[in-house]
């Protein structure tokens, strides 16, 4: 857990009016048509929103509920010459460079608003509390590690990697060594035992694609499992079809993962996808010696090779 | 539907024997109870084994109990080429083997509801679906009256409350009235329906100690379901009554729907926990000459949908499918049917990843200019 | 599908040097087992791990992929995509909870058909003696 993880709603208050000046500037200079970001929801929980006039503007909220990665929805927007604008944290970074580094829109297209970040809460479980706990956290800045998001828990990027303007100060870097405490406990277990968990597991999944269609690394215009011909993935929601379509998106994104835990946090139904992503990037890591495989790189992982790779051959 | 069905035989069941009537109902039913699973309250299928997980106070589950009667895998035949005795190869097919009755325990009144009015669909009009039919009939549904309304629940909204009896077989009202599910040591089960009389009346509930009303309760049964049924619910007493649907046929090429699907993520969360959603696809899949023809659930939102052959898609953007999902359940159905396709579960509001929910809709075009 | 005890092998070999090399077993006459069927691709590098999840869920007891060695690709880079996308692999299906010995890789160039009967001979030996390989539940 990085030292640096604390909540600090003045802060963050005050990068919210920054924000809100910023956006309204860039859409009445037309300099952007649109901005993505976030206002407020149902129950006080911030929702994407996507101010289009300088009054739209004034909408937007910057507080530590914001764990939407806003990146995925520039691919609503391919289409036309409009600039766009959008307000990313470390995380929030990291997904608009990851849809960057995969070609999916053009970096001259993109005006960027970063704010650096000393954590964000997970909603769902600022949601449960109490009303008055739920004040403290959000407004008094007092929260438990347990509220942070998951992510915030393995974050070595907390200032922003792409941005054309920064609000704020930057966050002190520091290098938090990535572990996987999960994916070693299923490796502890014995093939029957890991068969039968993921088993289990997946026959929770009601295959609504909320983890693919949230996820920044899955960006086809269209998704191989939803192709009829050939049919990779059938329709029946049976385990057979169930670990396919986990199995194979996770090794589809192997490599390009950006470690953000939201396929986990949309998953309506509580599978914990993280550890098959998880387990992939400990993988990376052993193998092929990438120390941070969450951040996207300009080629990634099973992008490239070398000679000296583990001989394959060799390791049955 | 105003009018409260007319109960058809009352019994006491006692908590303790919960364990006891799951257990032997499970011996030859299919029962679908709720579970707590990793922290989530989830409808399944429960084996007999696990009849100890049943988890009544997670009323507020995830997903729907629909699944019950519409799986969303669902075989429909079997088809295998069969050498026909001249040389050459006859298609044999068959319907699939039907599964067990089956028992749905714990519903709440607004998925009970919603099993009604979405087997008006499968059932009246001029086609009904014979394989819903077969498994409705087959299936009992008990539903149990909430004792406390979640935060994001609105059934008040419609035609429904916290201890109507719509669609269900039998409802248990907790004998201490609404308040806490943990209250009280026993359920008032009444029964609605011929199959309800018959379920309380059954072997399994002899066996689990289900007895009669006790004498000189008849009045505080009465006043404990009026109770349940004058219940509020917290997001239904801000919406009011649903109505909508006048307004919104004025509003198809609103400039609405392409702002409000903007943060839709096009995936099935909304339709896939939601009890009224029931659209399905078909397909076949098969291998060395024979096969099964299976149902499936489908959802709207996907940009498959409504995606045709040759190519043209009538519904080819976000803005196309989320007015889709609204207009239905708001308009089209009330129209051919006299009632909203929506029961006011709240599992839209707690479930969708982005907030874009049908209460917000409501609200946002009951502020629409026409 | 797997009749008395042999095990299905499924091999996607490489079309210029596995299948040629598998080819000249056969016509060399070498002994070997019958468990392999043999699916052509251009190259390993085309190998698509969901080919080799397919192939497990659809009754293989095992899976070899066979290509060029290192170095000697047709296309000259294919191999080594596959060298670190089928590693990875590996380690994954073994996560799944599929013993290790069913997925096999191994490099067969054109003039190594005794290669190619051994390579066959070996694994079938080792898929045999763990047994049939859980089907998944599927419709069928």
């Amino acid at each position: 857990m990085p030292k640096s993880l604390a909540l600090d709603p003045k802060k963050m208050k005050e990068a919210e009016a920054a924000l809100r000046t910023q956006a309204a500037k860039l859409l009445s200079e037309g300099t952007v048509t649109v901005f993505l970001g976030h206002e407020e929801g149902w129950d006080g929980l911030p929702v994407p929103f996507f101010a289009t006039t300088p009054g739209e503007a004034k909408r937007l909220v910057w507080n530590p509920l914001v764990a939407f990665n806003l990146a995925k929805y520039l691919l609503d927007r391919l289409t036309g010459e409009e600039k766009v604008g959008i307000v990313v944290n470390g995380c929030g970074s990291l997904a608009l460079d990851r849809l960057l580094k995969d070609r999916r829109f053009p970096r001259e297209r993109l005006f960027v608003v970063g704010i650096p970040c000393t954590g964000l809460l997970d909603p769902d479980k600022v949601l449960a509390l109490p009303d008055e706990a739920r004040q403290t956290a959000l407004e008094g800045g007092k929260a438990e590690p347990g509220l942070f998001l998951k992510r915030c828990g393995w974050c070595d990027a907390p200032n922003p990697v792409v941005a054309d303007v920064v609000l704020g100060e930057k966050v002190p870097e520091e290098a938090v060594p990535q572990q996987y405490p999960r994916v070693e406990e299923i490796e502890k277990m014995s093939p029957a035992e890991r068969a039968a968990h993921f088993k289990t597991l997946y026959e929770k999944c009601i295959r609504c694609f909320a983890c693919r269609n949230v996820c920044p690394a899955c960006s086809c215009r269209e998704c191989s499992l939803d192709q009829w011909e050939p049919l990779w993935l059938g329709k029946a929601t049976v385990p057979s079809e169930q670990l396919m379509y986990h199995f194979i998106r996770a090794f589809d994104v192997a490599g390009r993962c950006i470690r953000c835990g939201e396929c986990e946090r949309v998953c309506s139904v509580g599978v914990p996808l993280m550890e098959l992503n998880d387990k992939l990037m400990k993988d990376i890591t052993e193998l092929f010696g990438v120390q941070r495989p969450h951040v996207p790189a300009d080629v990634e992982p099973l992008g490239q090779w070398t000679e000296g790779d583990a001989d394959l051959e060799a390791a049955h | 539907m105003a009018q409260s069905p007319v109960p058809k035989a009352t019994r006491l069941v006692k908590k303790v024997g919960l364990g006891a009537w799951l257990t032997a109902l499970a011996a030859d039913n299919d029962v679908m109870a709720p579970v707590t699973v990793d922290g989530k309250p989830l409808f399944r299928w429960i084996g007999a084994g696990e009849v100890g997980q049943l988890d009544l106070a997670a009323v507020h589950t995830v997903n729907s109990p629909k699944g019950g009667v519409m799986p969303q895998t669902e075989p429909m035949l079997t088809y295998s080429a069969v050498q026909d005795g001249s040389g050459g190869k006859t298609l044999d097919i068959k319907p699939a083997a039907e599964d067990r009755p089956a028992v749905l325990f714990g519903v709440r009144p607004c998925d009970a509801a919603a099993i009604d009015l979405v087997g008006k669909v499968y059932l009246t009009g001029e086609f009904t679906d014979e394989q819903y039919q077969a498994r409705r009939d087959r299936t009992t549904v008990v539903a149990i009256a909430c004792a406390a309304p979640a935060k994001a629940c609105f059934c008040t909204s419609f035609d429904l409350n916290p201890g109507a009896a719509r669609g269900a077989d039998v409802v248990l009202y907790g004998r201490s009235g609404p308040g806490s599910v943990a209250e009280g040591d026993a359920y008032y089960a009444i029964a609605y329906t011929e199959r309800g009389e018959a379920f309380l009346g059954g072997a399994a509930a002899k066996a689990a100690g289900v007895s009669d009303l006790p004498a000189g309760e008849r009045d505080k049964l009465e006043k404990i379901v009026a109770a349940f049924r004058g219940l509020a619910t917290p997001l239904g007493k801000k919406l009011g009554k649903i109505d909508v649907a006048d307004k919104l046929e004025g509003l198809f090429e609103s400039a609405y729907w392409e702002k409000v699907s903007s943060r839709c993520l096009s995936c099935a969360t909304c339709t896939f926990v939601c009890p009224t959603c029931y659209c399905f696809g078909v397909a076949d899949t098969g291998a060395g000459g024979q096969g099964v023809r299976f149902r499936y659930w489908d959802f709207c939102k996907s940009p498959q949908f409504m995606l045709m052959a040759g190519g043209h898609d009538p519904r080819p953007a976000k803005k196309n499918r989320t007015r889709q999902r609204f207009l239905h359940k708001l308009n089209y159905h009330h129209n051919r049917c006299g009632e909203y396709l929506c029961v006011g579960c709240g599992r839209c509001v707690e479930s969708c990843p982005v907030g874009l929910h049908l209460p917000l809709v409501v609200s946002d075009v009951r502020g629409l200019q026409p | 599908m797997a009749t008395s005890q042999e095990p299905v092998i499924v091999g996607f070999l490489c079309n210029w040097c596995s299948y040629a090399g598998a080819d000249s077993a056969g016509t060399g006459r070498m002994i070997q087992p019958t468990n392999v069927r043999i699916i052509r691709v251009p190259c390993s590098g085309r190998v698509n791990p969901r080919f080799i999840l397919r192939a497990f869920q659809r009754g293989a007891d095992g899976v070899l992929v066979s290509g060029c060695h290192p170095n000697d690709c047709h296309y000259s880079t294919g191999n080594f995509f596959a060298r670190r996308r089928l590693m990875l692999l590996k380690r994954y299906l073994e996560y799944l909870g599929i013993e290790p010995a069913r997925f096999e890789t191994h490099w067969v160039s054109a003039s190594e058909g005794q290669k190619w009967a051994e390579v066959v001979r070996s694994m079938a030996e080792r898929v045999k003696a763990l047994g049939p390989s859980p089907k998944l539940p599927s419709l069928l």
